[in-house]
């Protein structure tokens, strides 16, 4: 087995999620409480990953990180180093690929948090930044644990975004899935056959986790 | 010196007005002229807007035509675009559903609103107050409905609130409980001194509870004042329908014995069942179905009935096949006689007759 590839995913999924996991506590409460007219196109962004293949997202970030654009030159500026086929450019490929998978659940968790019990904290004289995070957050536990474990289990799985933005370096690119692909172009059934399996057993024993901690609070949920 | 009066005008004064687009229009329109305790209530059929007009008060809605002044601050002014949020009002807030904090026990409901410091004292204060001793580590979800009750109330007393606001606080709890905390409830605000305004479609919990009734029907406030000036003369038919009981009067209990009150009403006395913890002050209900009328007062050695009053007819006014006669009999009395029967009887204003009550059918409310 692939141990530098099985290491850099890990790696990769943890940072995808802590980072995923800032950035949508604050765009899921926007997306679960604003009023404004043009939030569908919000939610329609953000949702985007779910249907587009990941051969087109990962063509879009390539221009977008390519040296000739604005981002590509003040990262190149700030690092003296370039973003695609690096391990930076492929967490924010991954930040973006994931992002329905973390937003989604916590935004339908903090909408189906009484609002009664939200307004009960403003009379109390708590701001709402206060509220969210003494009533919304911890009612909303089983949608931030299932966005968290999506996120992860994504993150580890995925395979076109990688292949397109990231490219194949071992130990600094190379991911469990592109390893798996590797092996069998080579014909190298056997590592491949248990890397899959890996793959297999870990994405299965976290999703029944997942579940099984959701039915002890016995609060219906959907996944989208 | 008074600071209310150094401020000019009443300590809450409201004249504020939501519109719902497509929708009905509510308003908020009344007055409490001092600080201090006393208790107004809104009082309605269900969807006359009653709890809008509260969550109003509490800044949960916005004016969109109006203002709401409380003790000389402005809270919300829709021509100035001033809106204070329900974070800076300082007031408290008590839902229909109690809305305690499920993840939360019942120490930390009461003490959510305060700050770190003076939490653990102000708590331990509360906790005997509302009669919660050794409930502090359950969750809401472990109490039953009148503790729940209590809970909420207690977390919504808890930062000493400027103004209280309680939507139909008891209409969650089964009938007898009901009747024992509305006096609990009176006699905590009293102490507490706290103006408060409750929201309720109770006729017996508005006359048990309040100061001053505002009549809410459709949006619109019909009328408000005195909650026995309100009972007693309604302005009009509309708000007379939406009271529900012809004759309320306010009383004074002379004697109890056997079961049954005196009450001297007006110039005239009547006897009642008596329903148990009565004060000296009673509001007595009477629906007109249960007033009869007779020609002739003679004392009626073979009935059962124990009011025969004296009475002069002030007005007949024909409603369907009924008639309704108002009567003077010391206190202002309205009957719902057949229009059959006032034919017989030749019944006409001004004439002398008897108006006949079951003591059964005289319903007694405290009102201490």
């Amino acid at each position: 087995m692939d141990w530098q590839a099985i290491r850099l995913s890990l790696w990769l999924a943890s940072l995808t999620t802590a980072a995923l996991l800032v950035l949508g506590l604050p765009l899921a409460y926007w997306l679960a409480f604003s009023r404004r007219r043009w939030k569908f196109l919000v939610e329609a962004v953000v949702a985007m990953p779910l249907v587009l293949p990941p051969t087109v997202l990962g063509f879009y970030l390539l221009l977008a990180m390519g040296p000739r654009s604005p981002l590509g030159r003040a990262w190149e500026s700030l690092f003296g180093s370039t973003l695609p086929f690096s391990f930076e450019g492929l967490l924010i490929a991954s930040v973006l690929y994931s992002l329905p998978f973390m937003i989604q659940p916590l935004a339908a968790a903090f909408a189906s948090v009484d609002r009664s019990l939200i307004e009960a904290s403003w009379c109390l004289g708590e701001s709402r930044a206060r509220t969210f995070l003494r009533v919304i957050t911890p009612l909303s536990w089983a949608g931030i644990l299932t966005g968290l474990v999506l996120t992860f289990a994504h993150t580890l799985g995925e395979f076109g975004v990688v292949l397109m933005v990231g490219g194949n370096l071992p130990g600094r690119t190379r991911t469990v899935s592109i390893a798996i692909y590797d092996q069998v172009q080579a014909m190298d059934y056997a590592p491949a056959g248990r890397t899959a399996a890996l793959l297999l057993g870990v994405s299965f024993l976290v999703l029944a986790f997942t579940y099984a901690l959701q039915r002890r609070q016995r609060k219906p949920w959907t996944l989208t | 010196m008074d600071t209310h009066l150094s401020s000019g005008g009443p300590y809450l004064q409201a004249e504020a007005e939501r519109r719902f687009p497509g929708g009905p229009t509510i308003e908020a329109r009344f007055e409490i002229p001092e600080p201090g305790f006393s208790i107004t209530v809104l009082f309605g059929p269900s969807g006359s807007g009653k709890t809008t007009a509260l969550r109003l008060l509490a800044g949960l809605e916005p004016v969109d035509r109006g203002c709401i002044r409380v003790d000389g601050e402005t809270w919300s002014d829709a021509r100035a675009r001033v809106h204070r949020p329900p974070q800076a009002r300082h007031l408290g807030f008590l839902s229909q559903a109690y809305d305690l904090f499920p993840h939360l026990t019942v120490a930390a409901n009461l003490g959510y609103g305060l700050t770190a410091p003076e939490r653990p004292a102000r708590v331990a204060e509360l906790i005997p107050l509302l009669g919660l001793e050794g409930l502090g580590g359950r969750l809401p979800g472990e109490l039953s409905g009148g503790q729940q009750q209590r809970v909420a109330l207690g977390r919504a007393l808890a930062r000493k609130p400027r103004l209280l606001l309680l939507d139909e606080p008891l209409s969650a709890l089964d009938r007898p409980s009901q009747q024992r905390l509305r006096k609990e409830l009176r006699e905590l605000l009293r102490t507490l001194d706290i103006p408060t305004v409750l929201v309720t479609h109770d006729r017996a919990e508005a006359l048990q509870l309040g100061d001053r009734l505002v009549v809410m029907d459709q949006g619109r406030v019909c009328q408000s004042g005195d909650i026995g000036q309100v009972f007693d003369r309604p302005t009009d038919p509309a708000v007379a329908r939406i009271l529900g009981v012809e004759t309320v009067v306010l009383g004074r209990i002379e004697s109890i014995a056997d079961g049954m009150a005196t009450i001297t009403v007006g110039s005239a006395q009547i006897h009642a069942a008596d329903p148990g913890s009565l004060g000296w002050q009673v509001f007595v209900c009477i629906r007109g179905e249960d007033v009869a009328v007779e020609r002739g007062c003679g004392p009626g050695p073979g009935s059962t009935v124990r009011n025969r009053l004296p009475a002069r007819i002030t007005a007949l006014q024909p409603e369907g096949s009924l008639v309704r006669v108002a009567l003077d009999a010391g206190f202002p009395l309205e009957g719902l006689v057949t229009r059959q029967a006032c034919a017989d009887l030749r019944l006409a204003e001004g004439d002398q007759v008897c108006a006949i009550l079951k003591a059964a059918a005289v319903h007694l409310i405290p009102h201490d």
